[in-house]
């Protein structure tokens, strides 16, 4: 197993490589050779005034020149700097990366927590409407476009109903101790219950939005598994042995079906790492989707090339973590 | 069934224990509530929570950085023009300068040289003086590339702009610099004299712009290349009535008051820029009483706020023109009869009427109707199709109409124009009715469509501009004086002004000290500008900035969002 996880640790690098040159290659298409001249002088824009930033920042030289200047960068353990803001891409990471990872773990949590129970009485109670109720707001989940219903969460949720606030990760005035910048993580580290309450109390409703797609997905996985491990030969004998449908369900059942629902949860924590634009935008949440959009509409290629990396890397180490898992759930695989 | 009941029952247990534990949570216990708006007033709320001493004002996007001399974003200067001073500022809702860190000034008769009289006893936020050589610092610092403090990745874009250029470039190789500024020398602690290479009528404006707010130079070398980002330390140390707090990247800013400020105190102890970048979530946010005031309000949400009476809304005045550029380098634009066809085939007034939320008047002149030299005697061009038909005559029997004329439409919102796709069809169509066919080209803004029109592909183009120091030179000369290919271009396609009469004029008012003088050329300049139709002004927009019923003191401004004298009752 350690031989496993090792090899692949090693072939993330060659693919790290290549993604960082395919974005490399494309933010050069995209920007021809006026690179973030729009975003910095809008409509001061004049070829001469370009001409200096391009050439103050390098971006004059070949492609291959720039590319080689940035990889000796990367290794060296630098992202460069932001062009729009000039600040340290690594800085950035480490301060909107968190607050992503902190929502996209609580949409998974709730994700999992709504998408397998619905998905395991769908498929339990097969063709009832039980199941048809369950597929219905299933299909409501993975279609119901996410501004949508962001906006709907804060217009009756918070603004109506004044349950919830209507953005941002704390409220004005609450103070807390930034150790790793995910803000539950770090209250409860310092013990400020009050920073608690209110960090937990922000991210319910983004969360919530969130979690409606993975969980609609999750559920019709779960069901598609469920139904097909209820058919199998051991359930039948479970059932034979006049065990409780309850134990039969979850124990002989669910457990044979978790791996693709597994496989789904890691690749969808893995899109929800991404960073959810629509999400952070309507919330206020100051996380990767809203920070690498912006930048990709002013042509910033560090902030770009820093993030994709980041995705790039999640996206493996998830992978990873979901085969490792295979072996933990199903003992019949083994990896050598 | 009750088995899978009891199977589902732990999930739903930690389901509803979550969003519980979420509707439950208090904020703070030390804050107070506000009163939100009527129809939610009766209900259970937990969230309008808000702090009197503490005003919170919601925009955007965060600042890009707190040095004034580094930026050119508008959510930049938002904060910077409460923490930073210049020699001059504007008064109070007005574009007119008054004296700010410098308490006078005199200049020599060729207007080559100027001295300033320092206000004495100011400090810096770090505790520093604020003299003549902390002046002198900042200026090497701005006009000198190879200065050890104008760093690498630096664009002083305003610095180019406004002073023409930096020390040593001479990028037309005219043997002369590009800039007019020479050097500024210390006289004496209180006294500054700058010395000019030609003289620069709208100086005076040009310091009281947020950019030029001075830095302290001993923060500045203490953070080195990291001043003004968050990683800074000191992040921002100027001299204005606010320092800065504290700031949590794509959160929040906050400032507080300056206790050493030489000026009067603010009205509000804080005031926190909350970043929400959604303008429907920013407007329910205001409308929740979670903020105090917003900024950059979407068109649909002014009449919601136009109604609710917990809300107040406050149009700035207009500082910004959108217009209808024509490009005279490409048939058949050089005719004037094609030009005045098309001036009177739209109906301003319907655009301002459909397209805007009662924050927009028709324009006249190519500059705002607040600023000096603006001239209101200009004859209107009036919607008429008669007349436009008649001038389409002419300009058909002198040119040959291309198939398709190029018509450039922003393909993102500007600040002057909310509408761009839909003011963009209306004016296809008015081409359309007097038999002008037009294909709207709307390629990406900033890789695509800026360097096209700059570079005068586009026929006819619809844009806009703000402006920034208060001075007609800022919006007419920017235009009109050739800077580049939009308007005008030669056979080689190198920029040329639209008219050379147009071009002496706008230059001459440029270099005279007489303000009334200055005042005669440009209002001369608005008619000829109407008489040549370089370009069609179509709309002045008036940006709506939205409060809480309970905030006052807000002083509207053509040029800045200044918040001093606002606060909570």
């Amino acid at each position: 197993m350690t031989q496993f996880v090792l090899r692949r640790l090693v072939l993330t690098v060659p693919v790290l490589l290549g993604i960082t040159v395919v974005v490399f290659a494309f933010m050069k298409l995209v920007g021809r050779d006026t690179g973030p001249c729009a975003a910095l002088l809008g409509e001061r824009y004049t070829a001469q005034r370009c001409e200096e930033i391009t050439e103050r920042y390098g971006l004059n030289d070949h492609p291959i020149v720039q590319y080689r200047r940035y990889l000796g960068l990367t290794l060296s353990g630098d992202l460069g700097n932001s062009i729009l803001t000039k600040r340290p891409v690594t800085g950035e990471l480490l301060r909107v990366f968190p607050a992503t990872a902190e929502l996209a773990l609580a949409a998974m949590l709730f994700a999992v927590i709504a998408g397998i129970p619905l998905g395991v009485i769908a498929a339990a109670r097969h063709n009832s409407s039980v199941d048809l109720g369950a597929m219905i707001f299933a299909l409501i989940g993975v279609s119901m476009p996410v501004f949508w219903l962001g906006l709907m969460l804060v217009y009756v949720l918070a603004f109506k109903l004044g349950w919830f606030p209507t953005h941002g990760r704390l409220s004005s005035g609450v103070e807390l101790e930034t150790i790793t910048n995910l803000y539950v993580v770090d209250s409860l580290l310092t013990g400020n219950m009050a920073a608690l309450r209110d960090s937990l109390h922000h991210i319910a409703l983004p969360a919530f939005a969130l979690s409606t797609i993975p969980a609609a997905i999750i559920a019709r996985i779960t069901r598609s598994a469920m139904l097909e491990a209820l058919g199998q030969d051991y359930v039948r004998t479970a059932h034979a042995k006049g065990l409780s449908e309850f134990r039969v369900v979850s124990r002989h059942a669910l457990s044979n079906a978790l791996l693709p629902v597994v496989t789904v949860i890691g690749l969808q924590t893995g899109f929800l790492l991404s960073g959810a634009v629509l999400t952070e935008t309507i919330f206020a949440w100051p996380g990767m989707g809203r920070w690498i959009v912006s930048a990709i509409s002013a042509n910033d290629t560090p902030v770009v090339l820093g993030g994709v990396l980041v995705f790039a890397t999640v996206f493996v180490l998830i992978n990873l973590v979901v085969d490792v898992s295979y072996a933990w759930l199903d003992p019949r695989i083994r990896y050598t | 069934m009750s088995n899978v009941r009891r199977l589902a029952r732990p999930f739903l247990v930690l389901a509803i224990g979550w969003m519980s534990l979420g509707a439950c949570a208090e904020p703070t216990a030390t804050v107070v509530p506000v009163p939100v708006s009527s129809e939610s007033q009766a209900l259970p709320t937990t969230a309008p929570l808000s702090d009197p001493d503490r005003l919170i004002f919601a925009h955007p996007a965060d600042a890009a950085k707190l040095d004034p001399a580094d930026v050119t974003d508008s959510e930049s200067l938002l904060i910077t023009w409460h923490l930073y001073e210049g020699l001059t500022r504007y008064k109070s809702g007005t574009t007119e300068v008054e004296p700010s860190l410098a308490t006078s000034w005199a200049t020599s008769d060729d207007g080559l040289e100027w001295t300033f009289t320092l206000r004495e006893g100011v400090t810096f936020h770090d505790g520093t003086p604020f003299d003549a050589a902390a002046v002198v610092w900042n200026f090497d610092r701005w006009f000198d590339e190879a200065n050890e403090f104008h760093f690498d990745d630096w664009d002083f874009a305003y610095w180019a702009s406004m002073f023409q250029g930096y020390k040593d470039t001479d990028a037309n190789a005219d043997g002369e610099p590009d800039s007019f500024f020479v050097s500024a020398e210390a006289v004496d602690p209180s006294t500054v004299k700058m010395t000019l290479s030609r003289p620069n009528a709208p100086l005076l404006q040009n310091l009281a712009m947020g950019n030029f707010g001075f830095s302290s130079p001993t923060a500045v070398e203490t953070a080195g290349a990291s001043y003004g980002t968050p990683g800074g330390n000191p992040i921002a140390a100027g001299t204005g009535p606010y320092k800065l707090a504290d700031w949590q990247s794509g959160e929040f800013i906050l400032i507080e008051t300056n206790a050493d400020y030489w000026g009067d105190a603010p009205s509000t102890s804080m005031i926190e820029f909350r970043v929400i970048p959604d303008g429907s979530a920013r407007y329910l946010a205001l409308a929740a009483g979670e903020i105090d005031g917003m900024n950059q309000v979407n068109p649909e949400d002014i009449e919601s706020a136009n109604e609710d009476q917990n809300v107040q809304v406050v149009l700035e005045p207009a500082n910004n023109v959108g217009y209808l550029g024509f490009n005279q380098a490409r048939a058949p634009w050089g005719n004037l009869d094609c030009r005045l066809a098309v001036a009177h085939a739209i109906d301003r007034q319907a655009i301002v009427d459909s397209l805007y939320a009662g924050d927009a008047e028709v324009a006249h002149n190519m500059m705002p109707p607040k600023l000096w030299g603006y001239n209101a005697a200009v004859e209107q061009f009036e919607y008429n199709a008669e007349l436009a038909a008649t001038y389409m005559e002419a300009c058909s029997a002198a040119e040959t109409l291309p198939d398709e004329v190029v018509f450039y439409v922003p393909p993102v919102q500007r600040f002057y124009f909310p509408k761009p796709k839909e003011l963009g069809e209306f004016v296809q169509a008015s081409l359309s009715a007097i038999g002008i066919n037009s294909r709207i080209e709307s390629p990406d803004w900033g890789s695509v469509w800026l360097p096209a029109v700059r570079e005068g592909q586009a026929d006819i183009f619809l844009l806009g501009w703000g402006g920034d120091n208060g001075d007609p030179d800022n919006f007419l000369c920017q235009f009109f004086c050739g800077g580049d290919a939009s308007f005008n271009s030669d056979a080689e396609g190198n920029p040329m002004p639209p008219n050379a009469e147009l071009d002496t004029l706008l230059r001459e008012a440029a270099t005279l000290s007489d303000q009334a003088a200055r005042q005669a050329l440009y209002e001369d300049a608005n008619i000829l500008i109407r008489d040549t139709l370089p370009a069609l002004p179509l709309v002045h927009r008036s940006p709506p900035v939205l409060f809480r019923s309970n905030v006052s003191g807000y002083a509207p401004s053509p040029i800045q969002t200044i918040l001093s004298g606002v606060s909570k009752n």
